[in-house]
């Protein structure tokens, strides 16, 4: 968990931004997603999920409801606001950016 | 950014609800996790294992996720508010005992903080830069003054170099103040021209004095504050310009000063302010001279702006330098004084000194009351705690953290002490409200008014958490200290009886004895109150109604004077209901005295006799049958002519002092010289204070003798009605305007107001012995209840032992009880045995009641004595109903 939490440190929210940007999620659906998307490379621990979701929603990027499964099991549905939206589209420039840059230091190397 | 503080505040609101959710969700998602799991294949039991296995453990990932909008120490400091106001709740009583004591000490505290933070640290209102406002403070060996000659203070103006600007005040003056139709009595400042410059004060209305203004000969001006403006010219912006009556001529108003502004010295308050060119316009004594020249009196009080870039320190060395110099040059008139710079707006050097004295002691005595009021909670809190000492230990034995229940217990002490500190400020807030209220029985130009502002407020909080601190604290750590198995199982199991107390009793024996003394003082002071009003004054006080007239300060002479009282007397005699009317320069039971020295025929010829030392007042006719004097021989007032023989009235003490028993009818007495014929002997009666034995007096008449006396305050008319005086008022009034509408009738008051003016000496005293009594009384009453309730608390096995061995109930009591009247009945001895020797000391304010009254001295130690039978009889009575087997069984 303490090399999720350094790897993921602020990725985590984006990552859990970009995968609200497919539809309305609950927090196990997003684990999965985020698992199944990366190949298994992010292996998201619930530690760092809950926390995550926390902020998110305390910061007003996403919204949870209570909602049915398709199996008829009660779940919270995370959903992302317009103001998430617009951190998800900022912080993937700045992720962009970011490893643009590396990449360019690497390669100058 | 703020959206994002709304919903922090909502969930810590909500924080019960939100935790709920998060719960919900968890629950959700393992119960996902295992559905999954289950399609994969695995038996529910194993998907459950696997899921929860991965999960980790739940509680702590929702901690977790709690913690990214509410920090641990806030859930937990909230926790322990919600409990520590369930635990007061419980126990209400306990909860009202306890915050009634921290708010009667911490009140006590703030209210006297708030009296020297109002008195002493005053900031000027209005002032502009209020820092480099100074004041220059005079010394005579070393000790500090308040004022200079004026001669001087222009000589220091001249020298100096630190000061941009120097002034002063004069902030006494009464004057008659004059619209045209009516009048009235107000108090101002005489001020240099530059006064409102200097201080950087714009006028609301019109202008401030101009440079020269207060030069001998300019033209007459007064500037107004803004209350009078208001209630006295009705806020008409047109008065700026006009001329009003002061004292009885015209003089300009310039200007209107800003509201609220009253002056910029702490405690004193002026009306209007005139400069000083005025000072001829104004009767006060001054002896013939001419105050602006002459270096007589010291009457002004300075007040000066630093230069921007000097400091009070570099002023300092400058002005010793100056003082040094005057020293060398002039050394008769300065060889022992001197002069520094303070910051200006603080009571004066002199009185502060005294004042911090005072206040100090009295902020002493009243952290020892709030000191005292802590130990005797501490005490039910250490009650309460030893009853939940099963409870902290069990607690502690399955794994809470000291650290966390004493914070516990501290917070449930610490919302003790701030709840004592709300109804502390409220009770200063009260206190300071009465304060402001109270005035003295004369119209005078002093500030009683005391704000409560963030200073007090500031130290009621620190003092009220200090409270708290001090409560809970060494209860909590006696509590918690004691180890595990001892605290399990020998909570209570000794019998070593009361002596375990040691200095907790001896400080209920101290406050019993306290409150003793104090309840015995507070009685004696009332019954001598109340004996005093009751007592023979020699004269009737009844429908009596006194109302001062100042006509000399409007210029007139005393013939003037005379006629002006002599008409006004006539006049109000023939209105319906009048049955007499008179006048004097001063009634009796006053607080100020005038006194002359009289020798007979006989001590003149004798050097070695010392001259009668006595009241000597001026009278108008019909002085005697106004105020109810019995005129037991010879005659009134009336015939006698002015410039001719000297004539007087003596009262019989003053008779029997001169003539022993010979009839002083027609005896001549002498002062400074002058010889006077008596013409009539009048009754007894009180002269200067209530309490005072017969004392000599003589009576002068104002026709011959005005000329002597410095009026300031003017003359007191003096009018019998046939009823409630106060319904003759405006005829008086009436009467006054008819004859000079610029004259005030001002200090209306009837002769019984007046006679409580003259009681508040002991008025004062009998309030402030009865508030200290009664919070003496309630203070050792919860001291005795909690140390009797502490002690049930820690004998409880014993008792319980003692009962199934076969001990009555009545026993019991008897048992509980005899501990609370034990120690009642030992500060009691203590007390009264103190109180004796002190009321001895006392017996001067005491009026007609002796010192050791055996009445009070039986009433008030047996009142105290129910009181604290009743406060032991509560947790006494608990103690019988212990049931024995739950006691015993109970570890």
């Amino acid at each position: 968990m303490a090399k999720d939490k350094d790897l993921l440190a602020g990725t985590l929210d984006m990552l859990v931004l970009s995968a609200l940007r497919h539809g309305r999620m609950h927090g196990y659906g997003i684990a999965r997603f985020l698992q199944q998307v990366s190949d298994d490379f992010f292996r998201v621990e619930e530690g760092s999920l809950y926390p995550a979701l926390q902020r998110l929603e305390l910061n007003g990027w996403i919204e949870g409801e209570w909602s049915v499964t398709p199996t008829n099991r009660r779940a919270r549905f995370h959903r992302l606001t317009p103001a998430g939206l617009k951190r998800l589209q900022a912080e993937t420039e700045r992720y962009q950016n970011m490893t643009l840059a590396i990449a360019k230091v690497l390669g100058s190397a | 950014m703020l959206g994002k503080l709304m919903r922090r505040l909502r969930y810590l609101w909500r924080r019960e609800e939100r935790g709920r959710l998060l719960a919900d969700e968890v629950e959700s998602h393992l119960a996902l996790h295992v559905e999954a799991l289950m399609e994969d294949g695995l038996s529910q039991d194993a998907a459950e294992a696997a899921a929860r296995r991965r999960f980790g453990n739940a509680t702590l990932i929702r901690e977790e996720a709690r913690s990214v909008w509410i920090a641990r120490w806030l859930d937990e400091l909230i926790q322990d508010l919600k409990y520590a106001l369930r635990s007061l709740r419980r126990q209400p009583g306990f909860t009202a005992v306890a915050i009634a004591s921290a708010s009667l000490g911490i009140g006590g505290c703030a209210t006297i903080f708030g009296v020297a933070n109002a008195a002493l640290f005053r900031t000027p209102p209005n002032v502009a830069e209020p820092a480099s406002l100074v004041t220059i403070v005079p010394t005579e060996k070393g000790e500090p003054g308040s004022a200079f000659p004026y001669p001087e203070l222009v000589e220091i103006r001249e020298k100096q170099q630190s000061l941009a600007a120097v002034g002063a005040v004069f902030p006494f003056v009464p004057a008659n103040i004059g619209d045209g139709v009516t009048a009235r009595r107000e108090w101002g400042w005489l001020v240099t021209a530059n006064y409102f410059d200097l201080l950087g004060i714009r006028p609301y209305l019109g202008r401030g004095f101009l440079a020269g203004e207060d030069a001998p000969g300019a033209a007459p001006a007064i500037l107004l504050s803004h209350r009078l403006w208001q209630d006295r010219f009705g806020a008409d912006p047109a008065v700026v310009g006009r001329e009003i009556l002061f004292n009885g001529r015209n003089t300009r108003v310039v200007g209107v000063a800003p509201p609220g502004f009253h002056g910029h010295e702490a405690a004193l308050t002026a009306d209007y302010w005139l400069p000083l060119s005025m000072l001829d316009r104004i009767p006060f004594p001054k002896g013939g001279y001419n105050l602006l020249k002459d270096r007589v009196y010291s009457w002004f009080w300075p007040v000066a702006r630093l230069r921007p870039d000097v400091s009070i320190a570099q002023a300092n060395a400058e002005f010793a330098v100056i003082a040094a110099q005057f020293r060398a040059t002039d050394p008769a008139r300065w060889k022992e004084r001197g002069f520094y710079v303070e910051r200006a707006g603080q009571l004066q050097a002199g009185l502060r000194r005294i004042f911090s004295v005072f206040f100090g002691a009295l902020l002493a005595v009243a952290f020892m009351v709030l000191l005292i009021a802590c130990s005797n909670v501490a005490n039910l809190l250490l009650a309460r705690g030893a009853s939940r000492q099963a409870e902290i230990a069990t607690r502690l034995a399955i794994g809470a953290g000291r650290g966390r229940l004493i914070r516990q217990l501290v917070t449930e002490s610490l919302a003790l002490g701030l709840l004592g500190g709300v109804g502390g400020l409220g009770l200063a807030f009260y206190a300071g409200r009465m304060i402001g209220r109270f005035r003295l029985p004369m119209t005078a130009p002093i500030d009683f008014t005391i704000k409560l502002d963030s200073h007090v407020a500031a130290f009621a909080v620190v003092l009220s958490i200090l409270t708290g601190l001090v409560l809970g604290l060494a209860p909590a750590l006696r509590v918690t200290r004691r180890d595990l198995t001892t605290a399990l199982h020998t909570r209570t199991a000794t019998t070593a009886g009361w002596r375990r107390f040691g200095l907790r009793n001896e400080l209920i024996v101290a406050q019993v004895a306290v409150s003793a003394i104090l309840l015995i003082a507070s009685t004696l002071f009332l019954r001598s109150l109340t004996a005093a009003q009751d007592m023979d004054l020699g004269m009737s006080a009844r429908d009596v109604l006194l109302v001062q007239i100042d006509p000399p300060a409007n210029g007139y002479d005393t013939a003037r004077t005379r006629r002006f009282f002599e008409t006004l007397a006539t006049r109000l005699s023939a209105v319906p209901g009048v049955k007499a009317v008179s006048y004097t320069n001063l009634p009796p039971l006053s607080f100020i005295t005038a006194s002359g020295l009289f020798v007979t025929e006989e001590q003149r010829s004798d050097p070695r006799a010392t001259p009668i030392h006595t009241q000597a007042v001026m009278i108008g006719p019909r002085y005697f049958d106004t105020l109810g004097i019995p005129l037991v021989r010879g005659q009134d007032f009336g015939a006698e002519r002015v410039g001719g023989e000297g004539v007087l009235i003596v009262n019989e003490a003053f008779a029997r002092k001169a003539f022993r028993d010979q009839d002083p009818i027609g005896r001549r007495v002498y002062r400074d010289g002058k010889p006077y014929r008596i013409i009539g002997l009048a009754a007894t009666s009180k002269v200067r204070t209530i309490g005072e034995d017969p004392e000599p007096a003589v009576f002068h008449s104002f026709a011959q003798n005005a000329e002597q006396e410095e009026m300031p305050m003017g003359l007191t008319l003096a009018v019998r009605t046939s009823g409630e005086p106060s319904a003759w008022l405006p005829a008086v009034k009436e009467q006054v305007t008819g004859l000079d509408r610029s004259l005030p009738v001002f200090d209306v008051r009837t002769m019984k107001m007046h006679l409580r003016g003259a009681l508040l000496l002991p008025r004062m005293t009998a309030l402030m012995f009865g508030l200290a009594g009664g919070v003496g009384l309630l203070i050792a009453s919860i001291g005795v209840y909690g140390i009797v309730s502490f002690a049930v608390a820690r004998r409880t096995r014993e008792i319980g032992l003692r009962m199934a061995i076969g001990a009555r109930r009545d026993q019991i009591l008897r048992m509980i009880l005899g501990h609370g009247m034990g120690l009642t009945a030992a500060g009691l001895t203590l007390g009264v045995a103190a109180a004796l020797p002190a009321m001895r000391l006392a017996s001067s304010l005491l009026y007609g009641v002796s010192p050791f009254d055996p009445l009070t001295f039986l009433a008030a130690p047996a009142g105290l004595l129910l009181v604290a039978l009743a406060a032991s009889l509560i947790p006494a009575y608990r103690a019988t109903r212990l049931d024995p087997v739950t006691t015993l069984k109970h570890e």
